[in-house]
């Protein structure tokens, strides 16, 4: 650690797109694996303070509120179909809506009927770990934009071209878009406000996110995005196909991993194969592209601190759940969810970017180079 | 004698419910696991075989010893149970306006516990699900646990974790039934929904299976035998399986409204107790109850007071936590603006 | 180096193509200017030449471009980043970075430049087209003008041999207009690179053009020939060329040079002429519509505004002028009650439109928005104007009226998502027109608009103005302002510089004078159509 070192701990600059990533998805994992509604609250905010020390001044940082709201929204609607549509779990009552009686081909549905609490804050638990998933999400966004996530992507994962684009920038397109058309309500003389305005405006914030995205396709291709480079048709072919092995797989094992009654074959040997397959569209698909970067995002001992952070969090919350039903906490009969310290400690070590992850450069400091170690 | 064997029966077949124990508080009186030979259909228990480990046969051991136990304390208190007067909405006894008698069979035999067949007279209109609930305070087992969406994880608290996990033979599940026609039919009807009316049968397992109709139905068939003898007597649909053939129950477990349905003559292992007797908690515990189980519960109940509020403790701490943090997060924000 | 060989191109379910049978070469090193009215086909024929047309749009192309000896029905568009760049219309949408000079960068990463190579592209770019300034600044924060810079630098670091350009100067002020145009004729130039461009805006560009390729829309064939030969007959016509046909010069002149040269006559005869009786007076003014105090904005550590205080008067076109990001954005949206003031006050009829509903605004104050699109949200054209009738309460067919006004011919069953971006802006225009607000904002209304629609604009505002409104245009463009504006207010750094009557804060400003003004110095005319009522009168007073 030398005195370099100590400069790129320290000076603003952008840290790696893939650090940030991974320290989210290792939240958004935590959040999938609880239901405890005292460490969900806890994921939302170490994720809110981290956004809040560590974003840049640029448009997109603001999403994270938006992502918060859309995760309240998440929260009160599934309360509302719990106590619309919901199972009537026996417990105590609060209240009772009038039941309606359905036909016998829809037996296993029932409508009204007493809502209880234990049936609530099941509901609410539920919401609250989507509502944290999505936390996450927005943070990743609001400290790092897709379009730089989508830069540092390896270069074989560009034969995905159009669909990598659109399936990385449409949720940061739409909030925009959300904007402009709350701003257009506005000035037709509609009410930006309410149900009705939210329900109004989905359609063309959703057209224009798709617009967007294509448009940005359009000229990210026009550019020579995911050009064909000196690699024959057998190489390009065979590099897509270990891709697209690579990709499934991953999806498959992460599945396993997120879902406790998974098989054991959808866990550990579905990602070792599909990481085994990318590995290889790499070696092979990097002969016959000939990329150069510009200023290449460093990978240095604040990534590493993030990325680690995250982790670390993740793990606590593997070792939480394989000690007991902490993470899980009964609805039924109710009961105080406990507070594992471990996994609180976890969750406390990924607040760790917000002191060791460097400042991103301000509007002000434009002088400074965005990178330092290139 | 009939003790006898049944002990004799425990330690043959060498299964028994050790799950089932700690719920099954002092106050329990009737129903037990009964272990009895898988191959005899018309025994009213059934338990799987077993694996042979030498481990697993220690396990086996306690847990034989477990049932045996348990399996005394029952038949004293079912003893003691039978001597008492039975109330008077009993499942033997006329129904008062607005009652109906329903069988409630529940056979946690793959988890080791047993099956047996519970009589309840509940108000018309009881749904499936509060028949369940009812069952559990009636017998002192407690109630059925749930998952957050609904499902039915435990009954009796079996098993003691999980909740219709996926595993390597399919979901593991409670399955339920409904045998009011006379045969299992597998239920895809909501269990919160579905109203009972008079001399329904409802059935749970717990199977290892598909998730559909394929799945396995209890191993007490529904018939009316089920229902104590009373003195209109509900006519008696034609039994399930071809092997099957109720006869009267025992006379002894009958007068206290306990159906007992005997295993064919030749049978070593004579059968018993289950069932499900008496409705309105007619039986009433006596000091002989085993004091080591009440100890547990004593036990448990006072940790679970005690964690309840270091929970507390912890959950103000991470909230306080969170607190400082959003703090943190509106002095940053407006400092940056 | 580009050859188009009878390209018809029909997009689906359009009833009829939009180009018909087009054929046209232009060869190496040459500047092309692609014009026609609005909603022709001029965009579509440009992103044909990469294969963005059909490849990103659907449709059908028969026929064959040709680029470089490459056809584009065989070749992707990624693979013919090194020889065609492309800039699109709205430059934001093309963004795939986040900061300047990594979007620089990102076409010569894709090529695989050296890095070494590479710096020193981005470095010679950021001179050429005056971005040096901006190199770290997040894309997002840049102002219009900025960002259709950096759009043009993203895709010239490439090195292409081809450049197209859609309207690559309609959203820029006049004096960053001229220097992207002149680094574009640079290149053409010194380096050899074929430029083909669509511009409504002629009088910037066509005195730089080779060749023009007319699109007349309509399926009728499009013509071809130097710019002389082209605007003979033309119906879009830079002021400088209709100004040399009412006086009859031949040849007709394209730049200002060339007219200057030839107009001293012409400046004799209308020497006495009195420029006043043009000017509206003051007292035809009504009372005060809007006001702003010591008004300051800002967005984030950027102060956008810094204590604007002005009033705007009914009856009064108020141009609004100045560099891009000079705060004239900001400025309409205060007044429309968008934002709320950061200090100062905005009041628009006594109250404050940031406090009131969307319903009450639209009485008192309208918007059309710099990206007109947005407004609207409908399936057809027909469902946007009666929805916006059932907003703004007015009578059926309200909208369609001056709809037809603005953009006449427009089938009302067409998504507005398929107009042109001209047609959408007058479709947004009619919108907000038809709440007739007293006081009417406009944020640069006029971009992607032909002469003749702008001319119907024109109108249109003239007679809002005389009805009683104050219209307040946010714009770049000086013909539009020398042809309505009574009065023009001209931003700098969020600060009020000028504030006068238009004529003479236009004509003494060598970049916001128009044309006319220019060629007839020190005359104080600014458009073609008061030097016409000039001429009848001088022509009426030397007869009597």
């Amino acid at each position: 650690m030398g005195p370099d070192a100590k400069v790129a701990m320290t000076a603003p600059r952008l840290l790696h797109p893939g650090a940030w990533w991974l320290w989210a998805v290792a939240l958004a994992a935590c959040a999938l694996r609880t239901t405890n509604p005292v460490l969900l609250c806890l994921i939302i905010s170490v994720a809110g303070w981290v956004v809040v020390s560590r974003r840049a001044d640029v448009p997109w940082s603001r999403s994270f509120a938006s992502f918060l709201r859309l995760g309240t929204i998440v929260i009160v609607m599934r309360v509302a179909f719990q106590i619309l549509f919901g199972v009537r779990v026996p417990g105590t009552t609060m209240f009772t809506i009038p039941e309606v009686t359905l036909p016998g081909w829809a037996a296993g549905v029932s409508l009204g009927g007493p809502v209880t609490i234990e049936s609530l804050m099941a509901a609410v638990y539920q919401g609250l770990r989507l509502a944290a998933v999505l936390a996450c999400f927005g943070a990743a966004t609001s400290l790092c934009s897709p379009y730089r996530m989508l830069r540092a992507l390896p270069t074989v994962l560009y034969e995905a071209g159009v669909a990598v684009t659109i399936a990385f920038t449409f949720a940061p397109q739409a909030i925009v878009s959300s904007r402009q058309v709350r701003e257009a309500r506005r000035l037709r003389g509609r009410s930006d406000r309410g149900v009705r305005a939210w329900t109004a405006s989905a359609l063309p914030v959703l057209e224009g996110a798709l617009d967007r995205a294509v448009a940005l396709a359009a000229s990210m291709d026009s550019r020579g995005y995911g050009r064909r480079g000196s690699g024959s048709p057998a190489v390009r072919r065979r590099s897509i196909g270990l891709v697209l092995l690579g990709l499934v797989a991953i999806a498959v094992g992460s599945y396993g991993l997120l879902d406790p009654g998974a098989p054991a074959l959808f866990r550990i040997p579905a990602l070792a194969l599909g990481a085994a397959a990318l590995l290889g569209a790499l070696i092979a698909g990097g002969k016959s592209t000939t990329r150069t970067r510009y200023r290449p995002d460093p990978w240095a001992a604040p990534e590493w601190i993030v990325s680690m952070a995250g982790l670390v969090a993740f793990g606590s919350f593997v070792i939480v759940g394989r000690m007991g039903s902490a993470l899980s906490p009964s609805t039924n009969p109710l009961e105080v969810p406990a507070v594992p310290l471990i996994a609180v400690v976890g969750l406390l070590v990924g607040t760790l970017p917000a002191w060791f992850a460097p400042h991103p450069p301000t509007l002000a400091s434009t002088s400074a180079p965005l990178v330092v170690a290139a | 004698m009939l003790h006898h064997k049944t002990v004799v029966g425990l330690r043959e077949v060498g299964l028994g419910s050790v799950g089932g124990l700690g719920p099954w508080s002092g106050r329990v009186s009737h129903p037990l696991p009964v272990p009895t030979h898988p191959e005899w259909p018309r025994t009213v228990t059934h338990q799987p075989p077993s694996i042979a480990t030498e481990r697993l046969q220690q396990m086996r051991a306690l847990r034989a010893m477990a049932a045996l136990l348990v399996g005394v304390v029952a038949l004293v208190s079912l003893l003691v149970g039978s001597a008492a007067t039975a109330s008077a909405s009993s499942c033997s006894g006329s129904l008062a306006d607005g009652e109906i008698r329903v069988v409630l069979v529940v056979d946690s035999s793959d988890l080791g516990g047993g099956a047996s067949a519970t009589c309840l007279v509940v108000p018309a209109g009881t749904t499936g699900s509060q028949l369940l609930a009812r069952r559990g305070s009636e017998l002192g087992t407690g109630s059925p646990r749930y998952g957050s969406s609904g499902l039915l994880c435990a009954i009796d608290g079996l098993p003691a974790t999980g909740c219709g996990d996926r595993s390597s033979g399919g979901f593991e599940y409670w399955a339920y039934f409904n045998g009011s026609s006379g045969s299992w039919v597998y239920g895809n009807i909501n269990p919160f929904t579905r109203r009972l009316s008079d001399g329904d049968i409802e059935g749970w397992r717990y199977v290892q299976g598909a998730g559909n109709g394929q799945d396995p139905p209890p191993r007490i068939g529904p018939s009316r035998s089920l229902f104590p003898a009373l003195a209109p007597v509900l006519p008696e649909l034609p039994p399930v399986s071809a092997s099957s053939s109720v006869t009267a129950a025992p006379s002894g477990a009958s007068a206290a409204g306990i159906t007992a349905s005997t295993a064919p003559a030749g049978a070593d292992v004579a059968i018993d107790p289950i069932l499900g007797a008496t409705s309105g908690g007619s039986v009433s515990t006596t000091s002989a109850v085993d004091p080591v189980v009440v100890g547990d519960v004593a036990l448990a109940s006072s940790t679970s007071s005690h964690s309840s509020t270091g929970r507390w403790i912890g959950i103000a701490a991470v909230f306080g936590l969170i607190a400082v943090m959003a703090g943190g997060a509106w002095v940053q924000t407006r400092r940056s603006r | 180096m580009i050859r188009f060989e009878h390209v018809t191109i029909t997009y689906p379910e359009a009833t009829a193509p939009t180009l018909i049978d087009v054929s046209f070469e232009v060869p190496e090193g040459e500047l092309c200017l692609v014009v026609g009215v609005t909603g022709s086909g001029k965009s579509t024929l440009l992103r044909a030449v990469n294969g963005l047309v059909p490849r990103f749009s659907g449709g059908v192309l028969a026929g064959s471009v040709v680029i470089d000896g490459r056809t584009t029905s065989e070749v992707a568009p990624r693979d013919l980043a090194d020889v065609v760049g492309v800039v699109g219309q709205d430059p934001a949408a093309g963004f795939v970075t986040d900061y300047v000079e990594d979007e620089l960068a990102y076409a010569m990463e894709n090529l695989g430049v050296a890095p070494d190579v590479m710096r020193r592209r981005v470095e010679d770019i950021l001179d050429l087209l005056g971005l040096h300034e901006l190199r770290h600044r997040p894309l997002a924060s840049l102002s219009g003008g900025q960002q259709q810079r950096v759009a043009i630098g993203s895709v010239l670091t490439a090195g292409p041999r081809v450049l197209v350009l859609d309207e690559p100067t309609s959203a820029l002020d006049p004096a960053a207009a001229e220097e992207v145009i002149a680094a574009l004729t640079r290149l053409v130039h010194d380096l050899g690179i074929t430029v083909l461009i669509a511009e409504h805006r002629l009088e910037r560009v066509v005195q730089y053009a080779d060749r023009i390729v007319m699109v007349p829309g309509d399926g009728r064939p499009v013509v071809v020939g130097t710019p002389a030969e082209v605007f003979g007959e033309s119906v879009v016509a830079p002021p400088v060329v209709e100004l040399g046909r009412l006086a009859g010069w031949s040849p007709l002149p394209l730049s200002v040079r060339d007219a200057r040269r030839v107009a001293g006559p012409l400046r004799d005869q209308l020497a006495a002429i009195d420029t006043a009786v043009f000017s509206r007076s003051p007292n035809s003014l009504g009372e005060v519509v809007a006001i702003t105090d010591s008004l300051q904005a800002s967005y984030g550590p950027v102060t956008a505004l810094r204590g604007v205080d002005l009033e705007f008067r009914a009856g009064e076109v108020v141009a609004l002028m100045g560099r891009n990001g000079a705060g004239k954005s900001t400025l309409l949206t205060h007044l429309v009650g968008l934002r709320e003031p950061a200090s100062g006050a905005v009041q628009v009829l006594g109250s404050q439109p940031h406090r009131l509903s969307a319903r009450d605004v639209v009485r008192v104050a309208g918007l059309v928005p710099q990206d007109s699109g947005v407004l609207l949200y409908h399936d057809t054209v027909l469902a946007e104007c009666s929805a916006s009738d059932r907003d703004a309460g007015l009578a059926h067919g309200a909208t369609r009226k001056v709809l037809d006004r603005i953009v006449p011919d427009i089938d009302p069953l067409t998504h507005p998502r398929d107009l042109s971006e001209g047609q959408r802006l007058g479709l947004a225009l009619s919108i907000v027109l038809a709440s007739e607000p007293p006081l009417l904002l406009l944020d640069e209304p006029t971009r992607g608009l032909d002469y003749g629609a702008k001319q119907r604009l024109v109108e249109v505002l003239a007679q809002l103005a005389a009805d009683g409104h104050a219209v307040v245009i946010a714009t770049h463009d000086v013909e539009v302002v020398a042809a309505v504006a009574d009065r023009c207010i001209v931003l700098a750094e969020g600060e009020v510089v000028a504030d006068g009557p238009a004529r003479d804060v236009v004509v003494h400003s060598p970049v916001f004078a128009p044309q006319v003004a220019k060629v007839l110095a020190p005359l104080a005319l600014l458009t073609v159509h008061e030097v016409e009522l000039a001429l009848a009168a001088a022509s009426d007073s030397s007869y009597s």
